[in-house]
């Protein structure tokens, strides 16, 4: 019989392969649109960027930003300015800075700790049938047999046949 | 008059589900089946008395008594008849009410269906039903600060000359029938919560109580499902930015329940069948409970902005104190009843059905906290840095995704594996037809994003050619399963195939209509992928005659119309669409204009949206004024915006077959499973 020696370290290694696509999407190569993208609408629709709301306000906006981004002004600069006038909350990107750090720690932190749980319930509920006494596992619950053995056994008629 | 009865039935209401829950304690303690009865009575009088209230305020809104003070708050004179019964769940007390009047109904249907059980598992579980249902009663007598009775009238007998009319955004189809089948979903939970902690009362942590609660379950999981997905529609149709789900605080609180109530489905099968985990079984289907409350709470309380919440009061001080102090007992329940809930089998191998439903159950939990953390966030970077913040979309797409990813291999791996140990024959038999095909498959997958320009360095290459190869292998191993079974049946009962495969299904429905599901929710994931993925957006003002571009399609503004509807006026402007330079089709985006008493003008976005097989065209206007025929016929610029939606229409299709596969699953017999109805 075939066995998995590590497969607690398999999935890690799935885990890791993943993260690289935290990397970077893609570079957005109009300033206007990523500056645009940068902030929230101030107009009462809640968590609509400049570029997605439609409102009169967004139009003003983008414009103004078209306008001063012409004149040479950075998206730096416009954004904490922007954020400055109607309040941070209006800030539709969450670097991974300062106290954000811990916004994107702690996902990964469920999910790493919640395998570690996983895996030592597994390996406590693997571990109990190599016991003595406790551990009934030639015995199998009849529903389990009736969806999986008759299966199984038709599979092996089927072949025959 | 129908406003003083409906209110004097609240009270009445609190009266009787108290003595409901004294006669089933009393019955109970004492095996006096009179008291039992009685008390199940109560339950029934509780659902009679809160019908009453509903429909005392349902007439006051059809006949348009604004001297109520909810019913001038939420409709008006032009406000039309399906949208003034909607008005009933349209803000914070009426929702409650009807809140309260869906967990009587509940629980008037569950004292039905076990009228004549012959054990008391069912009058334990009826207890926790009643304690709720006093708990809302409690929400909408008009006892706590800040929230009043929907059915009170205003001081000194006066009256509003009109009412101020539901939210324009909210007089939408979609949004009539979104609430209450989202509130059907969060509130049938109560049953198989109510079961759980009843098995725990009375220490009967046997099988019964999942077996019982199961077609419950799967009912609220079913209305769950089409509830969000409605919400999903509704902000598509008609908020105007071209998606369907921004991770927005109250959406977050519809998903989180979901995610349990599917963790639960899947784990409650290992109870089933190895008669293990049951310990978790009750925690999950508490968790799901205290998270659709949860949801209630952040919708209601204020404590999070979002475009759905509706703040009153300090009644999130209430919702809090009930999820605490139900916490507190069931976490002293299951101590009490901890030996009983032993597993009293082991695990033999870690590749087997067992350990990939544990390893679901994972990332479904992983992904509910992650959801909720990052739901809660502002609130913790406030308390922190004092800063307010919002946390944006691309926080969750970034976060949620390789786990989504890794339960959608999952949702294919679940099925083939066997039971107890994986095989070195079952592992070939069952896994190498499905990764044969998906490695087949990406080869094209990969061609058409280098050929299409798509390719890129970057998350989303990678998660494309991931989604697609899981996919892939999900539907290759499910069909194979279906055509294996199908095969055997037709050849065991020399039927056709067809037959045979109908024959699999009937033979074992909850099996195989979840099998469905997961097709489904293979075809949701393609059409988030795409959607989400690959969509384009342009935004531009236009001329009389003049056109935007977007993808192989462009749009000509041709003229400006105007429409008249009983409860709004329409204004919009005409597109002609051409795709590679020749003409498809027409669409008529526009701006709906609404005058309401209590809230002034009012403009919504009313979209156009053209399907293209599978993709979408969606068109929406910027600020317009009225007489839009006059204003594009003078040249005056639209503010546009076209999205350009790839695969979007699989995201319906996929929950569409997520609905009929769990309607299969819904209708599994029970006497199929072996239960030992014994009494307590």
């Amino acid at each position: 019989m075939h066995r998995f020696k590590h497969p607690l370290s398999f999935w890690l290694l799935c885990g890791l392969a993943v993260c690289p696509i935290y990397a970077a999407d893609q570079i957005i190569e109009d300033p206007v649109i990523e500056l645009s993208e940068s902030v929230y609408c101030p107009c009462g629709c809640v968590r609509e960027t400049i570029r997605a709301c439609v409102c009169g306000t967004a139009q003003g906006i983008t414009l103004e930003f078209q306008t001063r981004l012409q004149n040479g002004e950075t998206i730096a600069g416009i954004r904490e300015e922007y954020l400055e006038k109607y309040g941070t909350q209006f800030n539709a990107v969450m670097l991974a800075q300062g106290f954000n750090v811990v916004a994107y720690i702690i996902p990964f932190f469920i999910l790493i700790a919640g395998l570690g749980i996983v895996s030592v319930v597994i390996a406590r509920l693997k571990r109990r049938v190599k016991g003595p006494a406790k551990a009934p596992s030639t015995e199998v619950d009849l529903s389990s047999k009736f969806n999986y053995q008759q299966v199984e056994d038709e599979l092996e008629r089927y072949k025959r046949d | 008059m129908a406003s003083e009865i409906g209110q004097a039935s609240i009270w009445l209401s609190a009266f009787s589900l108290l003595w409901a829950i004294s006669m089933l304690a009393i019955g109970l303690r004492n095996r006096n089946i009179n008291a039992i009865i009685s008390g199940r009575n109560g339950v029934v009088a509780t659902f009679c008395l809160i019908s009453i209230a509903v429909s005392g305020l349902i007439y006051g809104f059809l006949t348009d008594d604004f001297s109520m003070r909810y019913v001038a708050e939420g409709s008006s004179y032009s406000q039309p008849v399906l949208y003034k019964i909607a008005a009933l769940w349209g803000k914070m007390s009426g929702s409650l009410l009807f809140w309260l009047w869906l967990i009587a109904l509940f629980g008037t249907i569950f004292v039905w269906q076990n009228r004549h059980a012959k054990d008391s598992l069912a009058d334990y579980a009826l207890i926790p039903v009643s304690v709720v249902m006093l708990f809302f009663t409690i929400l909408v007598s008009g006892l706590i600060s800040g929230v009043y009775n929907p059915l009170s009238r205003f001081p000194n007998g006066a009256a509003m000359p009109d009412g101020a009319g539901m939210n324009p955004l909210l007089q939408t189809p979609s949004m009539a029938f979104h609430p209450p089948i989202l509130y059907v979903g969060f509130i049938s939970l109560t049953i198989p919560f109510a079961f759980a902690v009843g098995a725990l009362m009375c220490g009967r942590i046997d099988n019964d109580w999942i077996v019982r609660s199961r077609r419950w379950t799967l009912f609220s999981w079913l209305a769950l499902t089409v509830g969000i997905t409605l919400g999903g529609n509704w902000a598509y149709r008609e908020l105007g930015w071209g998606g369907y789900w921004a991770w927005d605080p109250v959406e977050n609180a519809s998903l989180m329940p979901w995610l349990l109530c599917t963790a639960y489905l899947h784990s409650v099968m290992i109870q089933e069948k190895r008669n293990m985990l049951k310990v978790w079984n009750i925690i999950l289907m508490v968790l799901a409970f205290e998270f659709t409350i949860l949801g209630t709470f952040i919708t209601r309380s204020g404590v999070i902005t979002s475009v759905h919440a509706f703040a009153e009061g300090d009644i999130g001080v209430y919702f809090l104190s009930f999820i605490l102090l139900s916490l507190f007992i069931i976490t002293g329940l299951i101590f009490f009843r901890w030996k009983k809930l032993r597993s009293l089998n082991w695990l033999e191998s870690f590749l087997s059905k067992e350990s990939v439903f544990v390893l679901n159950n994972w990332l479904l939990i992983a992904l509910t906290l992650i959801v909720l953390w990052g739901t809660l966030w502002p609130i913790i970077s406030e308390a922190v840095t004092g800063q307010k913040i919002a946390v944006p979309e691309e926080f969750f797409n970034k976060t949620v995704v390789i786990p989504g990813l890794m339960l959608l291999f999952l949702t294919g791996v679940g099925p083939i594996i066997s039971w107890r140990k994986l095989t070195v024959s079952n592992l070939k038999r069952v896994f190498s037809k499905p990764i044969i095909f998906a490695l087949v498959l990406l080869i094209p997958t990969i061609i058409y994003l280098f050929l299409s320009g798509n390719i890129v360095v970057g998350s989303r290459s990678v998660y494309t050619v991931l989604c697609v190869f899981f996919s892939v292998f999900v539907l290759v191993a499910i069909a194979d399963e279906f055509y294996r079974g199908g095969k055997l049946r037709s050849k065991r009962h020399e039927i056709s195939f067809l037959g045979g495969f109908f024959k699999l299904i009937g033979r074992n429905k909850r099996r195989y209509g979840g099998y469905i599901v997961h097709i489904g929710i293979v075809i949701v994931y393609i059409g988030i992928m795409g959607s989400k993925g690959y969509f384009l957006l342009e935004s531009k003002s236009v001329t009389n005659g003049q056109s935007i571009e977007i993808g192989k399609y462009q749009l000509t503004l041709k003229k400006g119309f105007e429409e008249s509807h009983p409860n709004f006026e329409l204004s919009g402007a005409e597109f002609d669409v051409k795709r590679n330079g020749k003409y498809v089709k027409t669409m008529h985006p526009a701006r709906g204009f609404y005058s309401q008493a209590g809230q002034g003008e009012q403009d919504t976005i009313e979209s156009a949206i053209t399907h293209f097989g599978l993709n979408d065209l969606y068109v929406a206007l910027g600020p317009l004024p009225q007489n839009a025929s006059d204003y594009v016929s003078r040249g005056e610029p639209v503010s546009v915006q076209v999205y350009h939606n790839p695969l979007i229409s699989l995201v319906w299709v996929g929950v569409t077959i997520m609905f009929v596969g769990g309607g299969v699953a819904m209708f599994e017999k029970h006497y199929k499973y072996n239960v030992k109805l014994t009494d307590a």
